[in-house]
C-alpha cells in the first residue's frame, strides 16, 4: 500500500502529462482520419483516444442501418439520440432516455393547436362572450403546453461517465432529485453486463471502490450491448496506457 | 447514478396489489382503461333502459305509460294523462349520458388508455396519477348527472327537460337545481375529458418507442392522438358555453338571455362548435379500431396506411368548420349557408378515402368473418348509410323539409348508435382474448351480432320513412298516420335491447368461465401490432424496456 502510494505521489504530474499527451496525440490523428467520416454520417463512433482500427470502421459502416443511438462526435447532439462519445480527453460518454418528440415537433404542435384553438374568438370578437370563452383557450392551451414540457423534464436523466488514465467518474442527473456521482481508480474499475440476472435485459454495470452502479438502464437492450462493447474498449485502453507508461523507465 | 439492482428482478415486478389498491387507487393505463370500459358499459345500460322506455310510449299512438299519474311499465286501463316533462327528461338524459359518459369514456377512455400506450411501446401514460384523476372525474360527472335527473327540476317535477343541447331560454328559465346539477355534470365531464386528452397528447408525442416516427405509428395509436387533440380543441369552448349559462341561470348575466340584451343563437353557434367535433371525437377511435379488425380478418396490411392517417387529421380539422349546418334554420344569410353546406360536403371526401381504404383493404384478402369481423362489417356498412343521409341533411334547401324530423334522428343514430356502437362491441370482442386472457364463445358473438345488427336496422331505418312522412322528433305522442312504422321501430328496439341483455351475459361468461387463451396472439400475424407480443392478459408492468423495432416494424403497414 505504502509502495503504491509513494510511487503515486512521486510522479503524479508526469504521469498525467504523459498519459494525456499520448491521448492527445491520438485523438488528434483520429480527428484528421475521421473527419471524412463524419461529413457522411453523422451515427459514427470514433475509437476515443486510440487509434484508429479497421474494424471499427467496417462496424460505422455498418451501423449506419443500426439504431440512432450514436451521436455526432465534439458536438452537442441536437435530436433524440440517447447516447454521445467525444473524444477529448478525458473521453465522455453521455447517455439519455430516448424522447420521440423533437423541439421542432413541440413548436409545430403548440402552434397549430393554438391557431385553431383560437379559431372561434374570431366569431365572438366584440361580444361579451368572448371573456366567457378566453379563459377556457388560454387554460387548455398552458396545460398541454406545461404537460408536454413536464413529460420531457421527467424524462431529462443524463448520465456522463467521464474515463481518463486516472479515474473514471459516473455523474447522473436526475430530474426532480438530487445529482448522484460515483467515481473509482480506472485501472480497477471493471464493466460487466448481466443478460438475464438484471432488471432489465443486457443490464450494464460498473465496479470499483467497492460499489456498483448501473449504466444506461433506460436505453433498450440492443443499445445496452454496443454500450457495454464501448464502455470495456475504453477501460481496456486506458489501462494500456497507464500500464505502457509504468513500463517505460 | 442509481446502484445496480441486480437480483431484484423477479420480487421487483410480482403484482402484490390487493382488489382495493388496484382498482380504487390505480395508476396503471391498463387497469384504469378497463374501469372506463366498465363504467361506459353501467351507464350506457341506463341510457339504453331510457330508450327502451321511450320506445315503448311511442309503440303506440297515444300516451299509455308517461303518465302524470305517476310512469307505468304495464299497460293499463286507467286513466292517463301525458306528462311531457318525463318525455323530455329521458329525452335529455339519454342524450346527456349518451354524449358524454357513454361512447367518449369507452372508446377514448377504455380503449384509448389500454391499448395506445401499448401500440407505441410506451410503460404507462405520463401522468399515471392525472389519469386515475381524469377516471374518477368521470365518474363525479356520471354522478352529478344522475343525481341531475333525481333533483327537483322544471314544471314542479324532477329532472331538467331542455335536450342535450342545453339551448337558452329554455335552459335558462328550467326552474330547479337540476339544471345547475347537470351543466355541473358537463363541466366535471369536460374537466375529465380535457385531462385525460392531455395526457394522451403528451404520451403520445413524446413516448413513441425509438424508431416509430409519426409515419409509422399504428392507426389506432394516431386515431386516439387525433381525437385526444379534438377533445383539446372544443372541450373549452363547452365549457366556456355552459359556464355563461351558469352565470345566466344564477348570477343576472345576460350573456345568452334575450330579455337582458343576450342573444340565444350565439348559443348555439358556441355549443355546435364544439358539438360537430364531439361527434368526431365519438367516431374516431371507432375507425382506428376497425382499421386493425379488417386488415387482421382480410390477412393484409392495411390498405393505404398514410392517406388513412392524414384523413382522420383531415376529418378533424374539416369538423372545425361545419358546425353551422346543424342551425340552418335559425336564420343565417344564404352565403353563410352555402359555406356550410360546401364544407359539409367536403367531409365525404376524407371519409370516402377511409371507406374505400377499408374496402380495398378487404379487396383479395382471406377474408374470414369471426366475431369482430361481423362487427366491422356491419359498422362499414351501417356507417356509410348514414353518411349518406348526411350529405342529404347538409343540403341547406332540403333541410328546411328534414330539419327537426325522425330523418335527422335516424341519420345520427345510424352513424352514432351503428357506428360508434357497433366500432364498441368489434373492439371488445376484438380485444377480449387480450384483455381477459379468455375467448368468447363464437356462435354466441354472432348471434349477438345477428340480434343487433336486425334490431337496430329494425329501429332506425322506419325512422326515415317517418321523417319522410314529417314526424316531428322529440314528441311524447303521434298522430294515427305514424303508427305503423313507429311500431316497427319499437320491435327493433325491444331486439336490440335484448341482444345487449344477451351480451351481458355472454361476458360475464367469457370473464368467468370462457375457454382460456393463453397465446400472446389468438387471432394472426396480421394483427402485428405491439399489444399482440404480449402475453394474455398483459402482465401489471409492460414495455418497461423499450421493444425492439424489429417487433412492430414490418415495413408494409406503412
Amino acid at each position: 500500500m505504502k509502495f503504491f502510494q509513494s510511487r503515486k505521489t512521486g510522479t503524479k504530474a508526469t504521469r498525467t502529462k504523459r498519459c494525456s499527451q499520448r491521448l492527445n496525440k491520438k485523438a488528434l490523428a483520429l480527428i484528421g482520419g475521421g473527419f471524412f467520416f463524419l461529413t457522411r454520417s453523422k451515427s459514427s463512433i470514433l475509437n476515443c483516444g486510440k487509434t484508429y482500427n479497421g474494424k471499427a470502421v467496417a462496424s460505422i459502416a455498418n451501423s449506419q442501418e443500426q439504431p440512432n443511438f450514436w451521436a455526432r462526435i465534439d458536438t452537442q447532439a441536437t435530436d433524440d439520440m440517447p447516447y454521445q462519445i467525444t473524444n477529448q480527453n478525458p473521453c465522455t460518454i453521455t447517455l439519455w432516455p430516448h424522447q420521440s418528440m423533437t423541439p421542432q415537433g413541440f413548436v409545430w404542435f403548440i402552434g397549430i393547436t393554438s391557431s385553431l384553438i383560437f379559431l372561434p374568438a374570431i366569431a365572438i370578437l366584440g361580444s361579451p362572450v368572448v371573456w366567457g370563452l378566453l379563459p377556457f383557450f388560454i387554460i387548455a392551451l398552458w396545460a398541454v403546453w406545461s404537460a408536454i414540457r413536464r413529460n420531457q423534464k421527467d424524462a431529462a436523466v443524463r448520465e456522463t461517465l467521464t474515463i481518463d488514465c486516472e479515474t473514471t467518474a459516473l455523474s447522473r442527473i436526475n430530474p426532480r432529485a438530487p445529482a448522484q456521482n460515483w467515481q473509482a481508480n480506472t485501472y480497477w474499475v471493471s464493466a460487466h453486463m448481466h443478460t438475464k440476472a438484471g432488471p432489465v435485459e443486457n443490464y450494464v454495470t460498473l465496479k470499483g471502490a467497492n460499489r456498483e452502479v448501473e449504466l444506461g438502464a433506460f436505453l433498450s437492450a440492443d443499445e445496452r450491448v454496443t454500450l457495454y462493447d464501448d464502455v470495456q474498449r475504453l477501460l481496456k485502453e486506458h489501462r494500456e496506457a497507464t500500464l505502457s507508461y509504468s513500463a517505460d523507465p | 447514478m442509481a446502484d445496480a439492482a441486480i437480483h431484484g428482478h423477479d420480487a421487483e415486478h410480482e403484482d402484490n396489489r390487493g382488489f382495493f389498491t388496484r382498482w380504487f387507487m390505480s395508476t396503471n393505463h391498463k387497469d384504469i382503461g378497463i374501469l372506463y370500459l366498465f363504467a361506459a358499459g353501467i351507464v350506457g345500460f341506463i341510457s339504453v333502459a331510457f330508450t327502451v322506455y321511450m320506445r315503448l310510449e311511442l309503440m303506440e299512438p297515444g300516451v299509455q305509460y308517461m303518465c302524470l299519474e305517476g310512469a307505468r311499465f304495464l299497460a293499463s286501463e286507467a286513466t292517463c294523462t301525458p306528462n311531457g316533462h318525463l318525455w323530455n327528461v329521458m329525452i335529455t338524459y339519454h342524450g346527456v349520458l349518451m354524449m358524454f359518459f357513454v361512447v367518449i369514456p369507452a372508446l377514448f377512455g377504455g380503449f384509448g388508455n389500454y391499448f395506445m400506450p401499448l401500440q407505441i411501446g410506451a410503460p404507462d401514460m405520463a401522468f399515471p396519477r392525472l389519469n386515475n384523476l381524469s377516471f374518477w372525474l368521470f365518474i363525479a360527472g356520471t354522478s352529478l348527472g344522475v343525481a341531475s335527473m333525481l333533483a327537483p327540476g322544471g314544471n314542479g317535477q324532477l329532472g331538467s327537460g331542455v335536450g342535450w343541447v342545453l339551448y337558452p331560454p329554455l335552459s335558462t328559465s328550467e326552474a330547479g337545481m337540476s339544471m345547475d346539477l347537470a351543466i355541473f355534470a358537463v363541466h366535471v365531464s369536460g374537466a375529465s375529458s380535457i385531462l385525460g386528452a392531455i395526457n394522451i397528447i403528451t404520451t403520445f408525442l413524446n413516448m413513441r418507442a425509438p424508431g416509430m416516427t409519426l409515419h409509422k405509428v399504428p392507426l389506432f395509436a394516431w386515431s386516439i392522438f387525433v381525437t385526444a387533440w379534438l377533445i383539446l380543441l372544443a372541450l373549452p369552448v363547452l365549457a366556456g358555453a355552459i359556464t355563461m349559462l351558469l352565470t345566466d341561470r344564477n348570477f343576472g348575466t345576460s350573456f345568452f338571455q334575450p330579455d337582458g340584451g343576450g342573444d340565444p343563437v350565439l348559443y348555439q353557434h358556441i355549443l355546435w362548435f364544439f358539438g360537430h367535433p364531439e361527434v368526431y371525437i365519438i367516431i374516431l377511435p371507432g375507425f382506428g379500431i376497425i382499421s386493425h379488425i379488417i386488415a387482421t380478418f382480410s390477412r393484409k396490411p392495411i390498405f393505404g396506411y398514410l392517406p388513412m392517417v392524414y384523413a382522420m387529421v383531415a376529418i378533424g380539422v374539416l369538423g372545425f368548420v361545419v358546425w353551422a349546418h346543424h342551425m340552418y334554420t335559425v336564420g343565417m344569410s344564404l352565403t353563410q349557408q352555402s359555406y356550410f353546406m360546401m364544407a359539409t360536403m367536403v367531409i365525404a371526401v376524407p371519409t370516402g378515402v377511409k371507406i374505400f381504404s377499408w374496402i380495398a383493404t378487404m379487396w383479395g384478402g382471406s377474408v374470414e368473418f369471426k366475431t369482430p369481423m361481423l362487427w366491422a362489417f356491419g359498422f362499414l356498412f351501417l356507417f356509410t348509410v348514414g353518411g349518406v343521409t348526411g350529405i342529404v341533411l347538409s343540403q341547406a334547401g332540403v333541410d328546411r323539409a328534414y330539419h327537426d324530423t325522425y330523418y335527422v334522428v335516424a341519420h345520427f343514430h345510424y352513424v352514432m348508435s351503428l357506428g360508434a356502437v357497433f366500432c364498441i362491441f368489434a373492439g371488445i370482442y376484438f380485444y377480449l382474448p387480450k384483455m381477459s386472457g379468455r375467448m368468447y364463445p363464437e356462435w354466441a358473438g354472432k348471434l349477438h351480432f345477428w340480434a343487433m345488427f336486425i334490431g337496430a336496422n329494425l329501429t332506425f331505418f322506419p325512422q326515415h320513412f317517418l321523417g319522410r312522412q314529417g314526424m316531428p322528433r322529440r314528441y311524447i305522442d303521434y298522430p294515427e298516420a305514424f303508427a305503423t312504422w313507429n311500431y316497427v321501430s319499437s320491435i327493433g328496439a325491444f331486439l336490440s335491447f335484448g341482444s345487449f341483455l344477451f351480451f351481458i351475459v355472454v361476458l360475464f361468461y367469457t370473464l368467468l368461465a370462457g375457454r382460456r387463451v393463453t397465446e400472446a396472439n389468438p387471432w394472426n400475424e396480421y394483427a402485428d401490432t405491439l399489444e399482440w407480443t404480449l402475453p394474455s392478459p398483459p402482465p401489471e408492468h409492460t414495455f418497461e424496456i423499450l421493444p425492439k423495432q424489429e417487433d412492430w416494424d414490418k415495413g408494409h403497414a406503412h
